[in-house]
This record gives C-alpha cells, structure tokens and sequence, in this order.
C-alpha cells in the first residue's frame, strides 16, 4: 500500500505567520515533527512508500526525512497549486497512484492514533471512502484510483481520531494531551528515564533541579539550578532554562532561553515570544534576559561553505593558466577525450553533471594534466556553487548499486579531492570503503585540511584513479 | 507614554496610557514617587497600558516598596492581557494587589486601608 500526504498552504496559513521560518508540517508537538506522526501512522497502515505533496518544495522536510530510510519507508515529494483538487493530485501521481490502494492524509490536522493497534487489516474489508474528517482534513481510503469518483460521504468506522489544527490553542491542547494522557501511543523522540520522564541526548541537570512527571525533554538542554520542570512540560531541543524558573502544563520551543526565576504555566515559548497556550494571546518580551532566542554561535555550515568555496576559487585561479597553456596543447594534439559524467552530490540521491576532459596518461602532456590536477577544474566550479566540498568523499557514479549503498551511508559529502586519494587507496575495494566511512564519520575542518595537504604533497594519483 | 492623574478622597488614580519602558522611566518614576508624599494609596488604572518591560516592572515595584513604607500600598486595576501575562511570568502578579475594575481597586482601599490602620 502506499500513502500521499497533501498539506497545504490554505490549511497552514496562519502558522507560517506565527512561526516565521519553520516550516508548519515540521512544527513539533511533544518535541516531534507533525509530519513525522503522519509518517508513522501511514506506517502502521502497512504503507511502504508515501509521497509527500506541498505547495513549495522544502529543504527543511526534504532534509530531515531524507529518502525515509530512517522511518523505514520510501519517501518521495511532489508538489501542487492550491487550487489543485484530490482528483488533480491523483492524475498528477498517477503513476505513484496505480494499481494500489491508497491512504490519502488531506489537510493540516494532527491524528490520535496507538502504536500497539494494527491498523494493517482492516482495509481489505474497506471500500473506497472517507475514513475520518476534522474541519481542517481527511483521511481518505482508495481501493483503486479509477474509484476516486464513486467515494463514499459515510465515515467509516475508524480506531484513530483527526484534531484540527487551527491555532495555537489547538498546538497547545494536544501537545498536553499527548503529553498527559497519549504518552505510550507514540513513538516519541528521546528515552524514558522514570515513568512519564522522556528525556533527550545531553540533557545537564543542574543541582536542585525537580522534574515532576510528565515531562519531555529533548536533546543539548540545560537546566540550571532550582529550577522545577513540570508536571506537563514540554522542553524541546537547544533549550537553556535558567535557575529558579518554572515551568508547568507548558511548552518551551526549540532554540529558547528562559531566564531567572519566572513562572510559566499554560504558555507556549517560542524565543523571544509567550503564547497563553489557553486564550492564544501573544507577547513579544524585549528584555533579553527574561526571553531570547539561542543561535548557534558561529553559523559552522555557512562558515564551512564559504572556505570551500574561496579556496576553491583560489586553485581554480592557480590552475587556469597551466589548463589554458596545457589544453591548448591537448587539443592540438587531439589526444584527450570529452566526458560527461553523472554523480551522487549528496545521500538522499541528489545528482551532478560533470562535463569533463580526459587525458591520455601515457604521454608527456597527459601526466602533466593529472599531476598538476587540472582534471578538476569542472569538480572545482561545483565546489564554487557549494554543490560538493573541496575534500570529502569520493564521487559515486549514479548506478543502482550505489544508491542503495547511499541508503546506509548518510555521512556521504563527496568532494573534488577524496579522502581515498589522500590516503592512496585504490577506489572501489574493500579498504577505500572502510577509509571513506572512518573519514566521514570523524570529518573536522582540520582532518580535511591536513588531508588536502597530503594530497598536495604526495602527489596525484591519477595512476590508480580517474575522476 | 502618557500619565493621567485623578484623586479620590485619599487614594490616587494614574492610568498609564501607552508603554512603560526602559525609555520611560526617567519621566514616569518621579512623577509617581512625588505623588506619593500626598497619599501613599494608589491605584494604577492598566486599561490602556500596551506592554511593559522589566525596567517599567522596576519603576511600579520601587512605588510599591514606597508605598508601603509609608503605610500605604500600590494596587492595578483592569490589567491588559499582555500586561497580565508579563506579570504572571515574572512572578509580579504574586507581589501587586490586581483588581478587575478600579472602582473595585478604590473600594478595596475603603474597605481594608493600610494607612487608616497604620500598617
């Protein structure tokens, strides 16, 4: 079975105006993606594949759900105007559609669902209908996508519920709900310390802390002393709460520092402002040490990006003289061959075109080519667009066979220079396999640096690879 | 931010009209601090107070201590709910009498008054 979730901009409007800058299907309830309980939910419906349909693409979803290997399922994404019906969506998946029933989630609603039941059976005594309806969606179930016409209006009987989800009083009361009553029916993120206590990945809890139950708390938190956490709180990740404040039947959300001794209770945190999770009611708080927002210190990606780029500008600069003056000679020669080549750039099957030359390494000017690196000019200028990194792993060539190599190897960053190349193992065997996960895995700006200069002072070695 | 001034036999009515912030208290704190030689009662009316930061906190908590070192008290009256909410978060609302109405503030002074009772 497969499953389309189609959630649009009409349905979210207004959260996009409440949360600038987070997407509303990655808004979390109890420290978790909406989207990612969809994703469940279709899971436990015994789908394989979903396809997610929004109304812009979205590198925030597409990034953290990736191809679904993490969720085990195969996600793919689609997009639709928002005047697209059910029907245009069907015929614009068709092929994703055919010969299979189909779960349809239509809206921005949030579903109670339980991770115990098996939701799988039921469907093949189902007919094509709605299954279940809030004022924001439905839950829809096709037998077949030529029976979308005869849907029946008669909800059937269903073990799972849709709240809608309209404003933040609807964010807040089932954050509370799931939290209070709902904890066991999900898979949530982090790992249960003591009954109703989820607590996240380098959490520091400081002395005379109390966390009374239920409480979720997610990961890099801190909780300086005397603070009281709870009962019903909701601290998500990269949160600090300084010493003496309170929280309860709260939610603090990802990115905010609370300060000294304040009182929170049925409030939602979001940075710098405070939602009364009860009227809806809002307050932007000037004074930075009673709310702010936590931003990373130094922005590493950007930071990261950026010296790839300026020094592959700076080679680029070095080589194209030599590439010039060598090309030339190449052509005259006729002894070089153009290629077009078509690689992984990333792990979730993002693809590359590299039109390249290729050199004859036997003669004279061939080994002049590859020893002073001019073959990766094209690599370089994908390195100007931050498309790859100047060092990383070495370039897999879009076959079948490395995609579902991909699917285990999310550290993938290929590069212009490879860390097999530094290390001068032959690519393809066992032991630059081992070598390109280690590196990956343990990659720093100056495990990179240090591997770049060894490619630099050892030399090319072109003699055991080609691009 | 603006300041209006009324008197009910012994106690004092300012409504605050606009913000009180950082940027304020230089005008606002004298103006309520010399009020307070008069009468030590005062009700501060909220209805029309936007939002108030820390340093506006500030100004009404030294009129509190003020006030009640000369017998007398500081109450609100018709808080906002942005107001509301910044007090409840700073835990101000456990320190500030807060009445619904000012006539019911102004009541609550006839009917139970520090200064008549000498606290």
């Amino acid at each position: 079975m497969r499953a389309l979730i189609c959630i649009r901009e009409k349905d979210y409007a207004w959260v996009t105006t409440t949360f600038p800058g987070r997407h509303p299907a990655m808004i979390r309830i109890c420290n978790k993606p909406l989207l990612e309980y969809l994703i469940d939910f279709v899971i436990l419906n015994g789908c394989t594949e979903v396809r997610l349909i929004l109304d812009e693409p979205s590198a925030e979803i597409e990034r953290y759900f990736g191809s679904g290997s993490r969720l085990g399922i195969e996600v793919s994404f689609s997009n639709s105007k928002p005047s697209d019906s059910i029907d245009t969506l069907l015929e614009k998946n068709s092929k994703f559609c055919q010969d299979e029933h189909l779960l349809i989630l239509d809206g921005f609603f949030f579903i109670h669902y339980d991770k115990e039941q098996d939701y799988r059976n039921w469907q093949e005594i189902s007919y094509t209908g709605r299954m279940s309806n809030c004022p924001t969606g439905t839950v829809l179930f096709v037998k077949n996508s030529a029976e979308m016409k005869n849907i029946s209006s008669v909800l059937t009987e269903v073990e799972f519920a849709l709240s809608a989800l309209e404003s933040i009083e609807d964010i807040f009361q089932i954050t509370m709900q799931v939290l209070a009553a709902e904890q066991n029916h999900y898979v949530l993120p982090g790992y249960s310390a003591d009954k109703g206590i989820i607590l996240g990945r380098n959490v520091e809890i400081g002395k005379d802390v109390t966390v009374n139950s239920p409480v979720i708390i997610g990961n890099n938190v801190r909780l300086l002393g005397e603070a009281v956490i709870g009962p019903c709180a909701v601290i998500e990740n990269n949160v600090i709460i300084d010493s003496g404040s309170q929280i309860e039947e709260s939610c603090v959300f990802e990115g905010s520092y609370l300060g000294r001794d304040l009182s929170v209770h049925s409030k939602i945190i979001s940075g710098k402002t405070i939602y009364d999770g009860l009227s809806g009611e809002s307050l932007n708080i000037t004074d930075a040490f009673l709310l702010s927002e936590i931003h990373p210190v130094l922005p590493w990606q950007f930071l990261r990006r950026l010296t790839s780029s300026v020094s592959a500008m700076v080679l680029t600069l070095l080589l194209c003289v030599p590439y010039l003056f060598i090309g030339l000679l190449l052509k005259s020669k006729g002894d070089y061959h153009r290629l077009q080549l078509d690689y992984y750039c990333g792990h979730n099957g993002e693809t590359l075109q590299v039109n390249t030359i290729v050199s004859n390494n036997q003669t004279f000017i061939g080994k002049l080519y590859s020893t002073l690196y001019l073959d990766r000019i094209p690599l370089l200028a994908q390195v100007i667009r931050g498309k790859i990194r100047l060092m990383g792993n070495s370039l897999l060539p879009v076959t079948d066979e490395n995609m579902q190599l991909l699917k285990d190897f999310p550290e993938y960053a290929p590069g212009a220079f490879s860390y097999s190349e530094a290390d001068d193992i032959t690519p393809g065997t066992i032991e630059s396999e081992v070598a390109e996960r280690f590196y990956a895995a343990h990659r720093s700006v100056i495990l990179d640096l240090r591997m770049l200069a060894k490619i630099f002072f050892t030399g090319p070695y072109s003699k055991k690879h080609q691009l | 931010m603006k300041i209006e001034h009324t008197s009910q036999n012994t106690i004092q009515v300012f409504k605050f009209i606009g913000r009180l912030i950082a940027s304020e208290v230089k005008a606002v704190q004298p103006e309520i601090l010399s009020k307070l030689e008069i009468s030590s009662n005062i009700v501060i009316n909220c209805s029309e107070l936007e939002y108030i930061d820390s340093s506006g906190l500030g100004i009404l908590v030294s009129g509190l201590k003020r006030a009640l070192n000369l017998n007398g008290d500081l109450r609100l009256a018709e808080v906002m709910p942005k107001v509301a909410m910044m007090l409840e978060l700073t835990r101000a609302d456990k320190v500030f009498k807060i009445y619904p109405t000012v006539a019911e503030a102004i009541s609550s002074f006839e009917t139970h008054n520090p200064q008549q009772e000498g606290i």
